[in-house]
C-alpha cells in the first residue's frame, strides 16, 4: 500500500492496529511520523505511542530507553570495587573465577584425552611466556584441515594441519601466549567449520557456529 | 571480527579483565538508562550500575554460556533496584514512580530536548498507571530492549504469558497516554 500522505484517521487506525497486537508496515510508520510532525493534535495524541509501535514493528528497533553514556573511569571504578572487596573479604578471592576453573577443567580433560582421542594437547605446559599446543583431529576422509581461532583472526590459511599418512590423524603444533583463553575451530576441506569434538565446552564462534574453548 | 558476548563472557570468566571491560562498555549504557528510569537520582543510578557489575563479576562463574546475558543482567538490575527501594523504606507512591527517557536521536536542538523531556514525563505517568505485573514486562521489553524470550527468562515466565501481558499493557498504555490529552480517548 502507498502511504505518501496519511490523515489523522490513518494514524489513529495504525495505533489501533498496534494495540490489537498488529504490526505497522515501514511505509505506514514513516507516513504516520510525517503526519504527526505536521499535525499538532496528532503529535500530542500519538507521538509517544508511535515509539511503542516502532519497537513492535521494526526488526532491531532501539529500545525506548535511550542508552546513557558511562562516565569516564567507570570500568576502573568497578574493577577497583572488586579488588577492594576481595581484599576486605567481602568478595572471596577467585569467586568470579569459579567458572574459569570449571571451564579450565573441561578443557584440561580434553587435553588429556589425546592418548585416547583427539583435540588440543599441551606439549610444553610450564615454561616461558608461551605454551606449545599440539592440535590433533582425526578426519580420515578430509583432504585438508586448518586451524582457525581468535589467535589467527580466523584465517584458515595460517595454521594448516598435516598428517604423516592417510591412516594417521591431522596434527599441528602451535605456540600460543600463556594465561589466555582461546576459541578455535577446525576447517575441513576449506569449507566445513567444526568445533573440536573432544572439547565439551562450546561457545558461539561469531560465525553462526560453535567454537571450542582452550585455556592456557 | 567483534567478539561475541559468549566469547567475552568466557574470557571474563577466565579472569580476563579487558574482556570484562568490553562487557561493561557494551551493556553499561543500557543498564545505566534502566537504573536511571527506576531510581530517583543520577548518582544513585550510577552507583547501582557500578554495584551491578561488581555482582556480575562475582557471579559470572555461575553464568551458563549460551544463556541470555541481557536477561541475566537485567534480572540482577531489577533485584538491585527492588532492594534499594526496600532498604530505604520509601513510601509506596515513590516506589511506584517510574522515570523514563524516551529514546531519540541525540539532538543539540533545545526544543527537541524539551520535547523529549515532555514525552518522558508523559511516559512516566502512563507506565506508573500499570499494575506491577504489566509494568515489569513493559520495562524489560520496551525500555531495556529485551526480546520476548529474554523477557520471559528474566521474569521467570513463559513466552505466551509475556505476550499476553504486553497485549494487556498496550491497551492500558494507549488509554493512559491519550487520556492525558484533553477531549481525547477516555
Amino acid at each position: 500500500m502507498y502511504y505518501s500522505v496519511m490523515e489523522c484517521s490513518g494514524v489513529e487506525a495504525l495505533v489501533g492496529t498496534w494495540e490489537s497486537g498488529g504490526k505497522a508496515e515501514a511505509a505506514a510508520l514513516a507516513a504516520a511520523r510525517d503526519h504527526v510532525a505536521a499535525c499538532g493534535e496528532c503529535r500530542a495524541r500519538f507521538a509517544t505511542l508511535l515509539a511503542f509501535v516502532e519497537r513492535d514493528s521494526v526488526e532491531g528497533a532501539a529500545p525506548l530507553l535511550r542508552p546513557l553514556p558511562l562516565p569516564p573511569g567507570f570500568s576502573d571504578r568497578v574493577i577497583g570495587g572488586i579488588e577492594e572487596r576481595r581484599r576486605s573479604g567481602a568478595l572471596p578471592f577467585g569467586e568470579g573465577r569459579r567458572s574459569l576453573r570449571f571451564i579450565g577443567i573441561a578443557a584440561a580433560v580434553a587435553l588429556f584425552l589425546v592418548g585416547v582421542g583427539f583435540g588440543a594437547r599441551v606439549l610444553v605446559p610450564s615454561r616461558g611466556d608461551s605454551v606449545s599446543v599440539l592440535f590433533v583431529l582425526d578426519a580420515p576422509q578430509a583432504k585438508s584441515v586448518s586451524l582457525v581461532g581468535d589467535f589467527n583472526r580466523w584465517n584458515p590459511a595460517i595454521h594448516v594441519l598435516k598428517r604423516r599418512d592417510p591412516s594417521q590423524p591431522w596434527e599441528l603444533k602451535v605456540n600460543l601466549p600463556r594465561g589466555k583463553m582461546y576459541v578455535y575451530d577446525f576447517v575441513i576441506d576449506g569449507k566445513h567449520w567444526v568445533p573440536d569434538p573432544s572439547v565439551e565446552t562450546k561457545v558461539d564462534d561469531g560465525f553462526g557456529g560453535s567454537g571450542s574453548l582452550l585455556r592456557l | 571480527m567483534p567478539e561475541t558476548v559468549d566469547i567475552l563472557i568466557a574470557k571474563a570468566q577466565g579472569g580476563d579483565s579487558a574482556a570484562f571491560r568490553d562487557l561493561m562498555d557494551a551493556w553499561g549504557p543500557r543498564v545505566l538508562a534502566f537504573m536511571k528510569s527506576r531510581l530517583d537520582s543520577e548518582e544513585d543510578a550510577l552507583d547501582a550500575t557500578q554495584e551491578l557489575f561488581i555482582r556480575v563479576w562475582s557471579a559470572l562463574g555461575r553464568f551458563r554460556l549460551g544463556a541470555s546475558f541481557p536477561a541475566w543482567i537485567f534480572t540482577i538490575a531489577a533485584n538491585l533496584v527492588r532492594n534499594r527501594w526496600k532498604s530505604r523504606s520509601l513510601d509506596r507512591r515513590k516506589t511506584e514512580a517510574v522515570g523514563v527517557e524516551l529514546a531519540a536521536a541525540p539532538s543539540g536542538d533545545p526544543s527537541e530536548a524539551a520535547l523529549d523531556e515532555l514525552r518522558s514525563e508523559e511516559l512516566r505517568g502512563a507506565v506508573a498507571t500499570l499494575p506491577a505485573d504489566l509494568r515489569r514486562v513493559v520495562e524489560f521489553y520496551y525500555f531495556a530492549g529485551l526480546d520476548i524470550r529474554e523477557t520471559a527468562t528474566a521474569l521467570g515466565l513463559g513466552e505466551e504469558a509475556v505476550k499476553s501481558r504486553l497485549f494487556r499493557a498496550r491497551s492500558k498504555l494507549r488509554t493512559a497516554l491519550e487520556k492525558s490529552q484533553p477531549g481525547k480517548r477516555s
